[in-house]
């Protein structure tokens, strides 16, 4: 339409300057040429209407110019249904968006994939939150993948080799990278972690060392035992170190123990409580170099040695670095006599944090819970301290755990609540809580909401974690969860909201796997 | 049939309805759950903060709600939680004889539809039966009525002809530089001279001096066509009866629906296509329904209007099939159609029918376009395309011949669609409007998915 720019030209200046003259080859110059010249704007805007409609009326589509992309193979694995891919978006709009790696997880099990329509919006999803991506690819399915290949931003999903995984995927690909490799190649897997040392960042090393834990072997010695001495990081050293510890076999474990069997020793008087004696050298530093043991201490007044001093500091570590196993064999004593006499020393502080190091290291049952349950006696409630003990919850095996918090919740009357051990203890247990415990737990809050005052302003804590439990709290717990609260305690109305969202959470739990695990496989 | 999640949540008035919804969506707050035999009614009691359980009921033909709970809006979260219930727990529910009060409210419905009807039967017989002296007096005040809106109107459409002359005389880049107050005042002009669809034409043209590049094309063009609106209607009376009602129409001048159901409609299986709610000033919704006959091939657009919170009063369920009796109003290209009475249950569709090139559909917009120059959206069921990015250039959709139609820089799913289809061309419906396609719904691999 050839006027069309003058009569843009012509609209945009203003017909009080411009008029337009139409182009005697234009399509529409008869019509236009209908107009009385002199009225410049009537003439304008017959030309602009008729020209709009022309346009529209003629538009012509582009041609396609580029080649179509590769067809997605059709997947072989079926969608989840449809009320579970209603609760992913839900979840992907920020309604209970804490339970998305559950979900996700749960799917992967069942053998489902996401639906297509939810693609986009899950794969933007792990664009952000790095933390989700392994979780997103399992179910991404085959057409996730092909998906993700095409936009920058969801390369991270899209099929790729290992050598480009490795060399140009985020921390968190490379890590679960090599951990899977390590599982299946742990050989291979080091050499891996070899080839790129020297440019990985210290924290990217002592990531990568703590990788090598699974699969183990005095294969890996050479390599730590360089790592430990000569790395220019003191966490990379201290990392290498807690690996070497894990191999008894090793020179470094045997230095490392006859150094500590030097140190202590158990001590039963005839009379009187068993105690740990350690015979401290007076230049401490000097002597762990003569032993072989490449540990700096730190400054006396440096920020490291605050709570313990530098000497301390020093046995913490020596102890630290030495397998509980060690204690048992040499002295005959179970775990909580040796954790108690621990206690009678004058450097008790540092002998039990090195004992607690280590057995969280070697992960034995005994040792966790006889450090747990000295916590509990000392009833010092200073933070540090509690958390020196709580903090062990997660490494001790779950219906151990679930256990000694029944039996603190069983022996207090007034059910659960702030300033109790067993709130703390329960605050750690991040992992899935058996049916039973679940309902225990839930009994000991009603219990404490029976009692409760009205108007009384208490159990912030516990209030504040009750949507955490909701977590990891038995799904099948749900359905009772949802009513028998004493709504006519006193202390009800304070307590509403929070039992609300405690439900709540537990009841989306449940209905989210049973869609996922008996809903309609195919939509 | 099945409902989805999906189609529930777009039930609702809006977001905080639909979250309060899903949260009633939980068999623990139901008691007294049941489904007629047949299933056609849903029914149960919640506890809500009165003492007594709030009783909810569907009718899951329309899908029609009824809750004795205090709530505004319409369907409440009840009815909302009640119908997701029902979607992931079917099982939940089952079949008893109703209660006495949903019997009850069957009933009136029924007996609704039935005088609906009956009365609309009856109005042709009273007219034809009324004596000649009162059928002429109800025409003179009608004419009086038209004419004295018609004189409003003109009045209104001098003054803006009056208006347009002086921003062209001016020129646009002057016009760019006025004040929203500039265009809002003759949208007001217009409200008081009775023409509200020259109001809305005019708003939409006061965004546009702001809205980036090739913002003088865009307003020279509406400006265009609003000329031709003021041109139209000052020769009103010498055109077709057909263009009068078009003309009409963009004007906001439109016949009254209750008038408009006693003609006749046309029955078919009507496929709803896809859905979309624009908001207007005042708190005023309109939802558009655009339907396509599998019958007749026949386009249709539904228009329902709500104030203030209240949901649609009509329910149509987008990617569903339903046999129903549709009224078109006048217009030579009739599009505008009112739901007169459905005769069946809704079915789940398995596929869109439409223009199987974009060529096709092109040509059908021309010949639409050549009957009614005043239209402004075009309904686009494209039967075999691939989404395809084009970085800076866009989004397009484009047919098995190669050749591609732009998307709506304001439609945000194109990544949807790409995952949708993996490759393979599939259905979609949008809004053509003669330079770019609005995606309201597509179908692929025999799925519906609302965009």
């Amino acid at each position: 339409m050839k006027t069309w720019p003058d009569i843009l030209a012509c609209a945009v200046v203003g017909t009080e300057r411009q008029s337009l003259a139409v182009a005697p080859d234009d399509e529409l110059h008869v019509l236009l040429a209908q107009t009385d010249e002199a009225d410049r704007e009537g003439r304008l805007l017959r030309a602009a209407a008729l020209a709009a409609l022309y346009r529209r009326a003629g538009f012509l589509p582009l041609s396609e110019t580029h080649a179509r992309g590769e067809v997605c193979e059709p997947d072989d694995v079926p969608r989840c249904g449809a009320v579970a891919g209603g609760h992913l978006s839900l979840m992907l709009e920020g309604e209970f968006k804490e339970v998305l790696p559950e979900w996700l997880r749960a799917t992967r099990r069942a053998g489902l994939r996401v639906p297509e329509e939810h693609l986009p919006s899950l794969l933007d999803k792990g664009e952000s939150t790095s933390a989700l991506r392994a979780l997103i690819v399992a179910v991404a399915g085959r057409r996730g993948r092909w998906l993700a290949a095409q936009n920058p931003a969801w390369h991270y999903a899209r099929e790729r080799s290992q050598g480009e995984v490795w060399e140009t995927g985020a921390r968190d690909e490379r890590l679960l990278f090599i951990e899977g490799l390590r599982a299946r190649e742990p050989e291979r897997a080091r050499e891996l972690i070899i080839s790129t040392w020297s440019e990985e960042s210290s924290k990217e090393r002592v990531a990568f060392l703590e990788k090598l834990a699974e699969g183990l072997s005095g294969a890996d010695e050479a390599f730590l035992s360089e790592a430990a001495s000569a790395d220019r990081s003191v966490e990379v050293r201290r990392a290498a170190r807690e690996m070497l510890a894990r191999l008894p076999e090793s020179q470094f474990c045997r230095r490392v123990e006859a150094s500590a069997g030097r140190l202590l020793a158990f001590k039963k008087p005839m009379l009187g409580r068993a105690r740990i004696d350690v015979a401290m050298p007076e230049d401490f530093a000097a002597w762990l170099t003569e032993q072989g043991l490449e540990i700096e201490l730190p400054k006396r007044d440096g920020e490291a040695a605050q709570t313990l001093g530098p000497k301390g500091w020093g046995l913490r570590e020596v102890v630290g670095l030495t397998p509980v196993a060690y204690w048992r064999a040499k002295w005959n004593r179970t775990a909580p006599e040796i954790i108690r006499a621990a206690q009678e020393s004058e450097w008790a502080e540092a002998l039990t944090r090195g004992f607690a190091r280590a057995a969280r290291r070697d992960g034995t049952p005994d040792w966790i819970e006889a450090i747990i349950r000295q916590g509990l006696e000392r009833k010092d409630t200073r933070p540090d301290v509690k958390q020196a003990w709580t903090g062990f919850a997660p490494s001790l095996p779950v219906e151990r755990l679930e256990t000694l918090i029944e039996e603190l919740l069983k022996a207090d009357a007034q059910g659960l609540r702030d300033g109790q051990p067993a709130l703390w203890l329960l605050v750690e247990h991040r992992r899935e809580w058996s049916e039973r415990f679940s309902r225990a737990v839930v009994g000991s809050i009603r219990k404490r909401i029976r009692l409760s005052v009205a108007g009384e302003a208490s159990d912030w804590h516990l209030k504040s974690v009750l949507k955490q439990f909701a977590r990891y709290a038995s799904p099948l717990v749900g359905d009772e969860a949802a009513s028998d609260w004493p709504t006519d305690a006193g202390g009800w109305p304070q307590w509403e909201n929070t039992v609300g969202s405690f439900v709540a959470l537990l009841r989306f739990r449940r209905a989210m796997l049973d869609a996922i695990f008996e809903g309609e496989q195919k939509t | 049939m099945n409902f989805t999640t999906e189609q529930i949540i777009a039930l609702a008035p809006d977001a905080s309805s639909a979250k309060s919804g899903r949260a009633l969506a939980d068999a623990a707050k139901w008691t007294m759950l049941g489904r007629s035999s047949g299933g056609r009614a849903v029914w149960g009691a919640c506890a809500g903060s009165g003492r007594e359980p709030y009783r909810t009921e569907i009718d899951t033909d329309e899908p029609a709600f009824r809750c004795t709970c205090p709530s505004r809006k319409f369907p409440c979260k009840h009815a909302l939680g009640l119908l997701l219930l029902l979607a992931a727990r079917d099982s939940l529910f089952k079949e008893t004889t109703a209660p006495a009060h949903v019997a009850e409210w069957l009933a009136k419905r029924d007996e609704q539809a039935q005088r609906k009807k009956a009365a609309a039967i009856k109005v042709d017989v009273r007219a034809a039966v009324d004596d000649e002296a009162a059928l002429a007096k109800r025409e003179a005040s009608r004419s009086k009525r038209v004419a004295g809106r018609h004189a409003k109107v003109a009045a209104g459409l001098a003054e803006l002809e009056l208006w347009l002359r002086d921003l062209v005389r001016q020129g646009l880049a002057r016009a760019q530089g006025e004040p929203a107050r500039y265009w809002e005042q003759m949208a007001a002009r217009m409200i008081d001279a009775q023409a509200p669809s020259v109001a809305r034409r005019l708003r939409e043209m006061s965004g546009l001096p702001h809205s980036g590049e090739g913002w003088t094309d865009l307003l020279t063009s509406r400006l265009g066509t609003l000329y031709l609106l003021v041109e139209g209607f000052k020769r009103i009376e010498t055109l077709d009866a057909g263009a009068q009602a078009d003309i009409r129409t963009a004007i906001g001048w439109t016949q009254r629906e209750e008038e408009l159901l006693n003609g006749d409609g046309l029955s078919d299986d009507w496929c709803v296509l896809g859905q979309r709610i624009t908001e207007e000033e005042g708190g005023l919704r309109v939802q558009r329904t655009w339907l396509r006959g599998l019958g007749s091939a026949r386009s249709a657009v539904v228009l329902d209007f709500s104030h203030q919170g209240r949901a649609f009063s009509v329910n149509f369920l987008s990617g569903s099939s339903v046999a129903a009796e549709l009224v078109f109003y006048p217009s030579n290209y009739p599009l505008r159609a009112a739901l007169k009475q459905r005769t069946g249950a809704p079915r789940p569709l398995h596929e869109i029918k439409g223009y199987a090139t974009c060529e096709r559909m092109l040509d059908a917009y021309a010949e639409a376009l050549a009957r009614n120059p005043l239209l402004e959206t075009f309904p686009a069921p494209l039967e075999a395309v691939v989404a395809v990015g084009r970085d800076a250039a866009g989004w397009f959709v484009a047919d098995a011949q190669g050749r591609m139609l732009p998307l709506s820089p304001q439609f945000a799913q194109a990544w949807k669609l790409v995952a949708l289809g993996g490759g393979r061309p599939f259905n979609i419906f949008g809004e053509w409007d003669g330079r770019q396609l609005l995606p309201l719904a597509a179908l692929a691999e025999g799925r519906y998915a609302t965009l």
